[in-house]
């Protein structure tokens, strides 16, 4: 993975220098809350409920051992032990005091990790493929893309003050599994007809109260004019986004606004009369980039007594089976597989990990897949490099360490927001629906039965947990001060994205697992067999026979 | 006399910035105001007998091919922030210098803070008035310690890793 060199270790070093000053002078009373709060944000702080958030930038969901280490550390000693993975692969910390931020950021400095842009209306988080470097069906690595967009994009004095947050996912692989359209812009790495390498261009995707599919903008971009590009698209935006409306200062509301047509002409405009030379990345660059990314040093491994050896195993131990099954994909390289850690066990909020999980992932990571993981959008963790001959014991300890359910992409593979428990935008809490839903369908056979089916839960319309791309998605909303949750059903979030659409009148907080019950009911008895998933039933017989069936039970 | 920030010191301002439309506020007409841009196109007539004419300020998000043609004759630009999240004003700084080749004078003002001071100088604004209230001799103690950057300035721009590759 990428590795700080001088420079990076200084620009983060001033960053917390800067920052601790900025706490100093509020704290003070030199600074009124206005003019604070674009400065704490652009650091990571938010003001919740009970408490300011503290969320960490891990650029890409790329994390080291020692990493972990730290960030198990500092769970103890500045929150409550624990931490939560985020839809978009940062972590945040929920229990931490504003005078103690410096510190921590000076901690994460240490490690090679920060803070910066996770919040506020600037360039966020670069997100990407989990599976980058080791997916099947990989034409590039995306990462080093992503870490120069990390650098292009961090302190850009022309970007820091934009209409609102902005949002840029890379992917280098067929299978899109980062939801690129779903971003304010998203890159896909592809070759042209002369066999170059470059960027597939999608503009004005994003969820919150206003849910749009990302528009292609450019057939193919050379890899050399990334950020020229780049800069052209945010340069237009950040002159003609609205500004008078937050909900309507997103990237996709301008770009309908003008009409793809008009969007993309001032686009390439803006970056015809300002291509220089200077924007131009050098192929010795990138080359420089990606030499941090290399495949690790792969064993050479004989697959056929590996196979028989895991199909002895299986047979011995059922859940290490099912496990497999769910848990444990396939790897480019022969030998080798790569491996959800599940953080979504039964009586867990999803993704919240904990200190202790923090060492035992970072313990897995350097004994089986070389001292790295992954943070998903799906709010679990990935070790992207295990040798096959170690899925038996891996699991065995991933179990030990309560990551190892066995329920990745099932329904009860929850992805969720903080909600109204943490967080001061919610209108309704999440964290009890995900726990009742988790409750009343812990029967993996069942769970099973029902195969591959998303659902996620938004506590308020900033959608934080995208249920308008789950197969249902569910969202919290206040009715007199009640919490509500309104149903969307059809969501998609890989290939052929697509949005959810609302099932009926919205829920009291008791009838909300039920109704879910009703909607799998529903699938399994209209599915023609066992092997058509939800979504696709769904999709086949549309959302009136599922609508007919919950309100039916409701009234 | 006011005092702003200019090309790395703190100096008088000898301009006098006309903040509204009101012509009888600009009276007598010198080259030395800064007159809001629709002022200065009604004005425009009366600077022939000038040396040069008054500077003109423009709103962060004014549209520039508008105006393209007096560009190079301004003596000053001065561009205002709406509010302090506002920050069309930083790509309006950039655009001047790097597409219009603007060469005098840049300045923001408006609603800003001390910790825009490096952001506006790297978009190419050479002189900066904060409001009342900011401190000047913060701003400029800012601007004297600014830190590594990766993208340089509108000025001299640069790829991050530029200088960085070929020696790990």
């Amino acid at each position: 993975m990428y590795q700080y060199d001088n420079y990076d270790q200084q620009v983060v070093g001033e960053r917390v220098a800067q920052f601790a000053q900025q706490v100093q002078r509020y704290t003070a009373g030199a600074l009124s809350e206005d003019e604070f709060l674009p400065l704490r944000l652009q650091n990571g702080v938010y003001i919740q409920r009970q408490s300011p958030m503290l969320r960490v930038a891990v650029p890409y969901g790329m994390l080291s051992s020692c990493q972990l280490r730290k960030l198990a550390q500092i769970s103890r000693r500045y929150d409550r032990g624990y931490a939560h993975v985020t839809t978009r692969q940062n972590l945040q910390f929920n229990w931490v005091s504003l005078q103690q931020v410096p510190e921590i950021l000076r901690e994460l400095a240490s490690v090679e990790m920060h803070s910066i842009q996770t919040s506020g209306n600037c360039i966020r988080n670069t997100t990407c493929d989990p599976l980058a470097g080791v997916a099947r069906d990989e034409l590039a690595d995306p990462r080093p893309f992503c870490e120069i967009i990390r650098q292009w994009s961090t302190l850009h004095p022309e970007f820091a003050f934009l209409p609102r947050k902005f949002k840029v996912a890379v992917i280098g692989a067929v299978e899109d599994r980062a939801a690129i359209q779903l971003h304010d812009i998203g890159l896909q790495l592809i070759n042209n007809n002369a066999g170059e390498i470059g960027f597939k261009v999608w503009v004005g995707g994003g969820l919150g109260r206003t849910p749009v599919l990302a528009k292609q903008l450019r057939e193919f971009l050379p890899q050399a004019q990334l950020l020229a590009y780049l800069k052209a698209i945010l340069r237009v935006y950040n002159r003609y986004g609205r500004r008078d409306n937050k909900y309507k200062a997103r990237i996709k509301i301008l770009v309908n606004a003008l009409g793809l047509v008009n969007f993309s002409a001032q686009v390439e405009a803006e970056f015809e009369r300002t291509l220089a030379p200077e924007y131009l990345l050098d192929p010795a660059e990138v080359e420089h980039v990606r030499g941090f990314f290399l495949p690790p040093n792969y064993a050479v491994v004989d697959d056929a007594v590996v196979e028989a050896e895991l199909l002895s195993q299986q047979r011995q131990q059922p859940q290490f089976s099912r496990w497999l099954t769910r848990n444990v994909q396939p790897h480019r390289v022969t030998g080798y597989a790569i491996v959800s850690l599940s953080l979504k066990a039964a009586g867990q909020a999803p993704g919240d990990i904990t200190a202790a999980q923090f060492e035992q992932v970072a313990a897995l990571a350097e004994r089986y897949s070389f001292g790295e993981v992954r943070t998903t959008q799906q709010q679990n963790l990935v070790l992207a490099d295990v040798k096959k001959s170690d899925l038996w014991t891996l699991w065995q300890d991933a179990s030990t360490a309560d990551l190892a359910s066995p329920n990745i992409g099932t329904l009860t593979d929850i992805v969720c927001c903080p909600g109204g428990d943490f967080c001061a935008l919610a209108n309704a809490r999440s964290l009890p629906i995900s726990d009742a839903i988790q409750q009343r369908f812990d029967d993996l056979d069942y769970l099973y039965d029902l195969g591959d089916l998303s659902l996620r839960i938004s506590g308020c319309v900033n959608a934080c947990a995208h249920h308008h791309i789950a197969n249902i998605g569910i969202l919290g909303v206040d009715k007199n001060g009640q919490e509500f949750y309104q149903i969307t059903l059809g969501g998609k979030s890989s290939d052929g994205a697509r949005l959810g659409k609302v099932l009926g009148p919205s829920l009291p907080i008791d009838a909300v697992a039920g109704a879910v019950e009703q909607l799998l009911q529903t699938y399994l008895q209209a599915r023609l067999d066992p092997q058509e998933l939800f979504i696709d039933t769904l999709l086949r017989i549309g959302n009136q026979p599922f609508k007919e069936q919950v309100y039916a039970k409701a009234n | 006399m006011p005092r702003l920030i200019k090309d790395g010191g703190i100096i008088d301002d000898s301009w006098r910035l006309i903040s509204s439309d009101d012509i009888d506020a600009c009276q007598p007409l010198s080259s030395k105001l800064i007159l809001p841009l629709s002022l200065w196109l009604r004005l425009q007539p009366q600077f022939d007998g000038f040396e040069t004419t008054p500077g003109v300020w423009i709103e962060g998000n004014q549209e520039l091919d508008v105006i393209d043609e007096l560009i190079p004759h301004m003596p000053l630009i001065a561009v205002r922030f709406s509010a302090i999240a506002d920050g069309s004003g930083y790509s309006t700084g950039s655009l001047l210098r790097e597409v219009y080749g603007f060469g005098d004078e840049l300045r923001a003002f408006g609603s800003l803070m001390i910790d825009q001071a490096t952001y506006l100088r790297r978009c190419g604004y050479n002189a900066i008035a904060l409001d009342s209230g900011q401190q000047l001799e913060d701003a400029l103690q800012l601007l004297i310690n600014a830190g590594l950057t990766y993208q340089g300035s509108v000025f001299s721009p640069r790829t991050p890793f530029k200088f960085r590759y070929g020696r790990k």
